[in-house]
């Protein structure tokens, strides 16, 4: 195993961890943490996802992570708006 | 000159410290205090730097794409959220928030739209006249065919 490897899956690792604090962080009672918690939830999936498709080769990992940020912003912003009360 | 055995170095150690920095984030965001005062804004802000190391974390995996996009789209959605909270339920630093302090609706009065087309000359006159009578003796005519 060379250490780019290695690298590559501490940092799966470390995201995981980050995502299940995400999830505890999108329990909070206001729904701004909810906010919160989801935006940090799909960022930490879209690097997942790039990591595991860097990994094993799969193309298309790449296009989902893509996609889930663009729409992840975007599904944020939107709430967000909604939640000032525009 | 440049070796892909150092390139692979360096993509490394940036992974490493991502990692390690990812890490710390998590165990910093669930020890803060929630008791706290503004404790969404610094939730939000402990999010920021997650958001750079996603960034770093894109371009180590080769997909240089991915983190241009996140590093311009982010701080929309940080301020986004932020400015939702502030207006939607922050009530200890959003005095109108606050019971009895509510801002007033901007739309006008109903009476005060009609005033404005100039049928009526006040909003006072509209409400005087009253209609309900004659609408209900024209609906109670008899109508015969003789007539």
């Amino acid at each position: 195993m060379d250490i780019l490897l290695i690298s590559k899956i501490f940092l799966l690792i470390a995201f995981c961890i980050f995502t299940l604090a995400a999830l505890r962080l999108a329990t909070h009672k206001s729904t701004t943490m909810g906010i919160v918690g989801v935006d940090a939830i799909t960022v930490s999936v879209s690097v997942i996802l790039v990591g595991l498709g860097g990994i094993y080769g799969i193309g298309f990992f790449r296009d989902i992570a893509l996609a889930l940020v663009l729409l992840g912003i975007v599904g944020t912003i939107a709430f967000a708006t909604v939640n000032r009360g525009d | 000159m440049i070796t892909p055995s150092i390139l692979n170095l360096i993509q490394s150690i940036l992974l490493i410290i991502v990692a390690i920095i990812t890490i710390i984030v998590s165990i910093g965001i669930l020890r803060l205090d929630k008791d706290m005062d503004n404790v969404v804004y610094a939730r939000i802000h402990i999010l920021g730097v997650i958001d750079i190391a996603a960034v770093i974390a894109f371009i180590c995996l080769g997909d240089p794409l991915l983190g241009v996009l996140y590093f311009i789209l982010a701080p929309f959605a940080a301020h986004a959220m932020a400015n939702g909270y502030f207006h939607g339920e922050d009530e200890k630093n959003n005095k109108n928030l606050v019971e009895g302090n509510e801002k007033k609706d901007d739309k006008k009065d109903f009476t005060e739209e009609i005033e404005s087309t100039g049928f009526y000359k006040n909003a006072n006159e509209f409400k005087e006249f009253d209609d309900s009578e004659d609408k209900i003796s024209i609906s109670t005519l008899k109508i015969t065919e003789d007539e």
